[in-house]
C-alpha cells in the first residue's frame, strides 16, 4: 500500500520536474475543456429554455356555440388525463369574452354583452412534445380533441412544433461530435506530453527497468501524471467557466427574453472531470504503449 | 547458474555471438575476456534480458529466456544485478537514492533500506558522499556508486560490464576485492574485461574468451585487448 501512494505521489512529483512543459500543457487542456464546458452550458441552457417556456404545444379547442355550460364542463374535467397534457385552461363563453376585452386594451366596451356572449366554450391545452415525430404526434392529437363531444374546432401552430424538433435535433445532433472532438485534442495534448516525458527520462527508466522495476511500477506514476493533467485542466476550465457564468448569469434576464443562465448541474461536472482525468489516463496508456 | 547452448545473435546481417554454447554453476567466478566488438556486451546483455535470444537455448538463474515474457523480465533482473561499462546511475540523484533505488522498486521497507544501504556503501568506502549527488563524484567514485547498486540487493548472479574501465590500478585492485568479498557470501559472479592484471589476481577464477562471436573455455591470445 506505501508503494502504491509513493507512486501516486511520485506521478504528481515527476510531472513538476518540468514546470514549463506542464504549464503549456495544463493550459492546451483548460483552454480545450472550457470550451467543451462552455458549449455543454449552451445546450443544458438550451435545453432547460426549451423545456421551461416553449416546450410545450398549446391546442386551442373550441367548441361549437349551441353546446351547454354542463356539456362543456364534464368534458373540461377529464381533459386533464388525456396522456401528455400538462395544464388545461377554459374559457366559458363570457371569459372569452373579457380575454377579448383585454386584448383590445379595454378600449371597446363590451359589458353589455355579459351573458349573451357570441363567442363559444374554449380550452386551452398545453401538451408536453415528445423528442421524436413531433408533427405525427400534434396531428394525431388533433384528431383526438377533435373527437371530444361538441367540438367543433381544434388549432395549433405546426410552426413551434418544427422549431422545436429542430432545436432539440441540432443540439443532440451537435454534442457527441464536438464532444469527441474535444476529446481527441485533449487526448493528443496529454498523450503527447508523456511522450515528450518518456523522451527525456528514458535513461532513467532504462535504468529503473534494468534494476528490476516492473512494468507497473515504471508506468503507474506516468498514468498517475496524466490522470492528474486531465483532472487539473477540468478543474481550472470549472473554474473558468464558474467565473463566465457569473458574468453572464442575468446578461439575458430582460424584456422580452426573461432568461437567467444557469450553471452545469454538479453531475455534469463530476462527468467533465472524470471524463476528462479518464481521457489523460488512456492517452499516457497509447504513448507508453507506442 | 547459467547454461546457454547454440546461441547466436546477429545486428541486422553483422553476426555478433555464433553457436555459444556455455555452463556456469551457482557461485563460480567467471572472468569474460576478448577484444573490444568480440561480443562480450552482447553476451551480457543478452544474459540480463535485455536483448532478445534470437537463436539457441539460454537459461539464467532458472528463467528460460526463450520463453521469458517481457512483462516478467523484471523477476529475472532482480536475480541478476549488471554493472554497466558507463554506469548508467541518476547523475541528478545522491548516492544513497541511486543505491536505495533496486531496493525501492522491490518494496522493501524504508528502515531496511537505510540499515542495508548503509552498510554497502561502508563496505566500499562510500559512506562520507551518501548525501552527495552523483554528478559531483569522480568518475571511480561513480563506479563504485554503480557497483554498490549491483550488490545492495543480494543478487544471485552479478555481471560486470568493464568495471575497472576507469578507474586506476589500486582502485581496479580495491573494486576486485569488493567483488571477492561478495562471492565469498555465495553470489555467482561473471565480469567482463580486457584488464589482465585483475585476471592475475583472481587466480582461482575461470576465464571464457569471445573472439569474433566465437566463445572459447581459457584465456585465448587475441593479438587484440588481451
Amino acid at each position: 500500500m506505501s508503494v502504491f501512494f509513493h507512486l501516486l505521489g511520485q506521478g504528481v512529483r515527476d510531472l513538476f520536474r518540468s514546470p514549463w512543459s506542464l504549464c503549456m500543457t495544463i493550459a492546451a487542456i483548460t483552454l480545450v475543456s472550457f470550451l467543451g464546458g462552455a458549449f455543454l452550458m449552451l445546450v443544458h441552457n438550451l435545453d432547460l429554455q426549451i423545456g421551461a417556456r416553449q416546450g410545450n404545444v398549446q391546442f386551442q379547442v373550441y367548441w361549437q356555440p349551441q353546446a351547454t355550460t354542463e356539456e362543456v364542463r364534464d368534458v373540461w374535467a377529464g381533459l386533464s388525463s388525456i396522456e401528455g397534457v400538462v395544464n388545461v385552461r377554459t374559457f366559458t363563453p363570457d371569459q372569452a369574452l373579457g380575454v377579448l376585452a383585454e386584448s383590445f386594451q379595454n378600449s371597446a366596451d363590451m359589458e353589455w354583452m355579459k351573458g349573451r356572449s357570441p363567442l363559444p366554450p374554449t380550452a386551452l391545452v398545453e401538451c408536453e412534445l415528445p423528442a421524436e415525430d413531433g408533427k405525427k404526434w400534434a396531428a394525431s392529437m388533433v384528431e383526438r380533441l377533435r373527437a371530444l363531444p361538441k367540438v367543433e374546432k381544434v388549432s395549433f401552430n405546426p410552426l413551434q412544433v418544427d422549431l422545436l424538433t429542430s432545436w432539440v435535433g441540432l443540439t443532440r445532433m451537435a454534442f457527441w461530435p464536438v464532444t469527441g472532438f474535444l476529446l481527441v485534442v485533449v487526448a493528443l495534448v496529454v498523450g503527447n506530453t508523456i511522450k515528450l516525458a518518456l523522451l527525456a527520462r528514458r535513461e532513467e527508466l532504462e535504468i529503473l527497468r534494468f534494476v528490476g522495476a516492473s512494468r507497473a511500477y515504471i508506468q503507474f506514476p506516468l498514468l498517475v501524471g496524466g490522470a492528474f493533467q486531465g483532472f487539473l485542466g477540468a478543474g481550472l476550465a470549472l473554474g473558468l467557466l464558474k467565473l463566465l457564468h457569473h458574468g453572464i448569469e442575468e446578461m439575458f434576464n430582460v424584456p422580452p427574453l426573461w432568461m437567467t443562465i444557469s450553471f452545469l448541474p454538479p453531475l455534469h461536472c463530476l462527468a467533465i472531470v472524470a471524463t476528462l482525468a479518464a481521457v489523460g489516463v488512456l492517452s499516457s496508456l497509447v504513448a507508453l504503449r507506442n | 547458474m547459467i547454461t546457454i547452448s547454440k546461441m547466436s545473435y546477429t545486428f541486422g546481417k553483422q553476426l555478433a555471438l555464433k553457436d555459444v554454447n556455455f555452463c556456469m554453476k551457482q557461485g563460480e567466478f567467471v572472468f569474460l575476456c576478448g577484444p573490444s566488438g568480440a561480443g562480450k556486451t552482447t553476451f551480457m546483455r543478452i544474459l540480463h534480458g535485455a536483448l532478445p535470444v534470437q537463436r539457441g537455448k539460454v537459461d539464467v538463474a532458472g528463467y528460460d529466456l526463450n520463453t521469458l515474457p517481457e512483462r516478467r523480465k523484471h523477476l529475472l533482473r532482480r536475480d541478476v544485478s549488471v554493472v554497466f561499462q558507463d554506469f548508467k546511475i541518476l547523475t541528478n540523484q545522491t548516492v544513497f537514492a541511486n543505491v536505495a533505488l533496486p531496493l525501492k522498486v522491490r518494496g522493501i521497507p524504508r528502515h531496511i533500506i537505510e540499515k542495508r544501504v548503509r552498510a554497502v556503501l561502508r563496505s566500499l568506502h562510500l559512506d562520507h558522499k551518501a548525501m552527495s549527488p552523483c554528478e559531483e563524484l569522480s568518475g571511480g567514485e561513480q563506479q563504485r556508486v554503480a557497483v554498490a547498486r549491483a550488490v545492495v540487493v543480494k543478487p544471485k548472479l552479478l555481471l560486470a560490464d568493464e568495471p575497472t574501465g576507469n578507474l586506476d590500478y589500486e582502485l581496479s585492485m580495491r573494486m576486485m576485492d569488493i567483488f571477492q568479498q561478495f562471492h565469498k557470501f555465495g553470489t555467482s559472479i561473471m565480469i567482463a574485461t580486457h584488464n589482465r592484471e585483475i585476471m592475475e589476481r583472481m587466480s582461482g577464477a575461470r576465464v571464457v574468451t569471445l573472439h569474433d562471436g566465437v566463445m572459447h573455455e581459457g584465456c585465448v591470445e587475441t593479438g587484440g585487448g588481451l
